[in-house]
């Protein structure tokens, strides 16, 4: 049987082509990915973190589940070959703030913060708790530009790019 | 969703089950529903969602494929899946007894669906059910992880 999964509600959406991803055995990328995502675990121990990393889905998610609330990491985004460290830090963070971000709410979530809270807290808190303010600044200013390359939603959070990483400021 | 990516149909489906279930609304009146499917074999997933008006609006998409269609194939699996995390349950009687029993307990209660992709070592879906309190009230989180595309094809293969 074949059916038509893909990213977010996994029913609806395309998964990238192999040709955009390095192949899952390669080391690199599986390293980089792992480094940030303990990083992340060591600083915010309230957050479960994980990786699946055979997938070619460019995403990742927070969620709630038996394990509390989670962060994973797909394998699409963390092995693609046009996003670099910054992007997938980025990601980590935004997703980390949706569970740590506070009001204002998801629309359709009252368990999470909103998509422009998320990225907020992404920049002024998350990323800069991990890395320090220098380095948040290019990992925030760098990780929305290489997303919004890859993705077009995300060309509306690089038009607010500059105000986001003032505020971190 | 809390997913960074989001496409039309996601954000559909996503704003019709969780706005059903907000809190705002009283929705006792579901109960007769879901108990049909909270007992395997006295319904099908797939009928609750259209009675409920729980599927995706196929005219307000952009993407080729018919989310309607694959939101029903998806629902057939929760009846035909057993769910690992819910011994002796299929995943759509787990689903089905958490909404009944939390519209039992409140009228009001908030429900909220998260759908998590996973190379699910326990089977092609699992279904768990958690309660968490934020400040507004007892929030019950419904998850759904479920094997991936590329992953089944792989494994069909």
């Amino acid at each position: 049987m074949v059916f038509n999964w893909g990213v977010g509600l996994p029913i609806f959406d395309d998964i990238l082509p192999r040709k955009d991803v390095w192949p899952e055995t390669a080391v690199w990328p599986r390293l980089r990915a792992e480094a940030l995502l303990s990083r992340f675990q060591q600083r915010f121990p309230s957050i479960h973190y994980d990786i699946y990393w055979e997938t070619r889905l460019m995403n990742a998610q927070a969620f709630i589940g038996s394990k509390g609330r989670c962060v994973r990491l797909y394998g699409g985004l963390g092995r693609h070959r046009r996003l670099g460290v910054e992007a997938i830090a980025f990601a980590l963070a935004h997703e980390t703030g949706h569970h740590l971000g506070g009001p204002p709410r998801h629309p359709h979530y009252s368990t999470i913060s909103s998509e422009e809270r998320a990225d907020e807290w992404a920049c002024e808190t998350g990323l800069p708790q991990l890395f320090g303010e220098s380095v948040a600044r290019r990992y925030a200013e760098r990780g929305i530009r290489q997303l919004a390359a890859v993705w077009e939603k995300y060309k509306q959070t690089l038009s607010r790019a500059p105000d986001l990483i003032n505020a971190a400021e | 969703m809390g997913m960074l990516f989001n496409t039309p149909a996601t954000i559909d489906i996503i704003t019709k089950l969780n706005a059903r279930y907000d809190g705002k609304t009283a929705r006792g009146g579901d109960i007769v529903h879901h108990q049909k499917i909270a007992t395997h074999g006295g319904g099908k997933a797939r009928d609750v969602a259209a009675a409920l008006a729980l599927t995706p609006d196929d005219a307000k998409q952009s993407i080729a494929t018919k989310p309607t269609t694959n939101w029903n194939q998806w629902l057939d699996f929760l009846d035909l899946h057993d769910n690992a995390k819910d011994v002796g349950k299929k995943c759509s009687e787990t689903v089905g007894n958490a909404i009944v029993s939390a519209l039992t307990i409140d009228n009001k209660y908030v429900i909220e669906f998260y759908a998590v992709p996973d190379c699910n070592s326990t089977g092609f879906i699992s279904v768990d059910c958690t309660t968490v309190n934020i400040p507004s009230g007892p929030v019950l989180c419904i998850t759904a992880y479920t094997m991936t595309f590329d992953r089944h094809k792989n494994q069909a293969h």
